[in-house]
């Protein structure tokens, strides 16, 4: 059941030779880095580094992924059976192109080269806007085909939540949340 | 799966990084070779693009192990607070890598550290930290790698492949319209891309132009001359006339070369001028010699270190045309440096000398 944990449910602590050689050799690696972060100061400027990577954990871990997992649970709890994978699909394409195209979409490249036509030359919010629509075209056609086949090999009425009449929340009903789809779009939409 | 995709993606990305590093800052031991001309547009291109793939990965991994940043007890022991201690720096690392190097190739500088540097050291950092993440997960990747080929357990499974299709369809959505800004296959699909190739003055797209280079006012200066000197017989000065009559001589060549920008984009164009191999024979320079070339513009990229591979290549150019027309100021005119198999940032522009070492 918890199939996208990647660790199993109770992983045991790390231990045995392999592990301690990987410490050693890993520490090292990574102190080598602080080391050449630490040295190189003036231009890596390590506090603001500091600011930088915990910031990002934090919005990480308390922003985006809740939103994700809630998400995640609303498609669960409200979409029809045959729905939820095309929708989970379009939902994590839909938030992953959404995230990765932040920065064409903000456009402060354009002010850093004011005379460079060539640094960012499309008109990002409608290519999305375009990208989005093909991704949902297929969304919809997979849901359609989807709830089509469904009907047609269940004939009995009531055939699109037929699964979850069975008792159990079907079979594809694993922990609430866990899988799920990307960013800031509600499942219905 | 999506730990072992991680894996290959972040193994890429570190050494085409690497390798990029010693390009643009070379030790005495290494010598990166002119030939095959495509090798560093193809190390870049997989540099940048495995990155940008690397985000619903990293994403897709993050949101399935989630639960266990709440597991109680939060820590067993020793080895288990070092394990968990160390996703710190591997989880704030990576993202640190992955979403600045995004803001950077559009550039978006939205930070005080320098880019370069930072991004270097953090790559160090998060190797050391997924060394020690990798150690700890063994036996449970041992396990899941096992798993594969065991029976798969119904519902979980399908539901597990779903979610992975899912995150290969949005990787894959992704490249597609962001990777034709280096492979030309795909060029009219990269919509998203802060690059498109064959926009740009004459059909190419410029990394830094004339104006924002500081270099724009002092392109029609008719003193400009090119200095070839250095540890060479006969030092030379050139002006722009001397310089095309050797391009219509013995001395003129063409040649189609990329531009390979550190950013991943590229694009293949054509470029005549002057061979810069028989430039350096005319001056009397040896055969064996590094040249440095020198730019008009001051700080940054204001000038490159040509190995003696590269500066012998019969198709470096001290190039004066691209495309069959004189280069644009934004492409280094009067006379701009174009060798195969070099980073973009390499390529010097608004040439103002040639040093012999």
């Amino acid at each position: 059941m918890t199939d996208l944990r990647a660790a199993p449910d109770e992983p045991e602590p790390p231990a045995g030779w392999r592990w301690w050689t990987g410490l050693s050799v890993g520490g090292a690696i990574g102190l080598f880095g602080l080391a050449g972060l630490l040295r190189n100061a003036t231009k890596t400027m390590p506090l603001v580094w500091l600011r930088w990577l915990v910031g990002l954990v934090l919005v990480h871990d308390f922003v985006l992924v809740p939103l994700v997992h809630l998400t995640g649970r609303r498609l669960r709890d409200r979409a029809p059976e045959s729905w939820r994978w095309p929708l989970q699909l379009g939902l994590v394409a839909s938030g992953v192109l959404v995230l990765a195209s932040v920065p064409v979409l903000v456009g402060v490249g354009r002010r850093t080269q004011p005379g460079n036509a060539s640094v960012l030359p499309g008109n990002y919010p409608l290519a999305l806007a375009g990208v989005l629509t093909v991704v949902w075209l297929g969304v919809l056609t997979l849901g359609i085909s989807g709830s089509t086949r469904r009907r047609r090999r269940s004939p009995s009425p009531g055939p699109s939540r037929g699964l979850r009449a069975n008792g159990a929340r079907g079979p594809e009903a694993g922990p609430p949340g866990r899988r799920a789809a990307s960013g800031c779009r509600s499942p219905g939409s | 799966m999506l730990g072992v995709a991680l894996g290959v993606l972040f193994g890429v990305c570190l050494l085409t990084g690497l390798l990029s590093h010693l390009i643009q800052q070379p030790p005495g031991w290494f010598a990166w070779p002119s030939r095959p001309v495509w090798l560093y547009r193809w190390t870049q291109g997989l540099h940048v693009f495995c990155g940008i793939a690397a985000v619903p990965v990293l994403l897709a991994k993050l949101w399935s192990v989630y639960p266990n940043l709440y597991r109680w007890p939060p820590v067993r022991g020793v080895a288990h607070a070092i394990e968990r201690a160390g996703i710190v720096p591997l989880l704030g690392g990576t993202l640190l890598l992955l979403v600045t190097g995004l803001m950077n190739i559009g550039y978006w500088y939205g930070w005080s550290f320098d880019f370069i540097r930072t991004h270097y050291w953090t790559a160090w950092i998060v190797t050391g930290a997924l060394v020690v993440h990798l150690a700890a997960k063994l036996p449970v990747l041992r396990r899941a790698l096992a798993r594969r080929h065991a029976a798969a357990d119904g519902a979980s499974d399908l539901e597990r492949r779903r979610f992975l299709v899912a995150t290969g369809v949005a990787a894959g959505v992704l490249l597609l319209t962001t990777a034709g800004s280096a492979f030309t296959p795909l060029r009219r699909l990269a919509v998203l891309s802060p690059r498109r190739q064959g926009v740009g003055p004459q059909g190419l797209p410029v990394n830094k132009d004339a104006r924002s280079a500081g270099v724009a006012a002092r392109l029609d200066d008719p003193g400009w001359r090119l200095a070839v000197g250095g540890r060479v017989a006969r030092p030379a000065t050139l002006t722009l006339d001397d310089l095309r009559s050797r391009m219509v001589g013995p001395m003129g060549h063409a040649a189609r070369l990329p531009i390979a920008c550190v950013e991943g984009w590229s694009q293949e164009a054509r470029w005549r001028g002057v061979r810069l191999r028989d430039l350096l024979e005319e001056v009397g320079a040896r055969p064996d010699a590094a040249v440095r070339i020198q730019s008009l513009q001051r700080g940054g990229y204001s000038s490159a270190l040509l190995n003696p591979s590269h500066a012998r290549d019969p198709d470096t150019l001290l190039a004066l045309e691209l495309n069959g027309a004189p280069l644009h100021p934004d492409h280094g005119y009067p006379v701009r440096l174009i060798a195969p198999n070099n980073p973009g940032v390499m390529q010097t522009k608004w040439l103002e000398s040639v040093t012999v070492l």
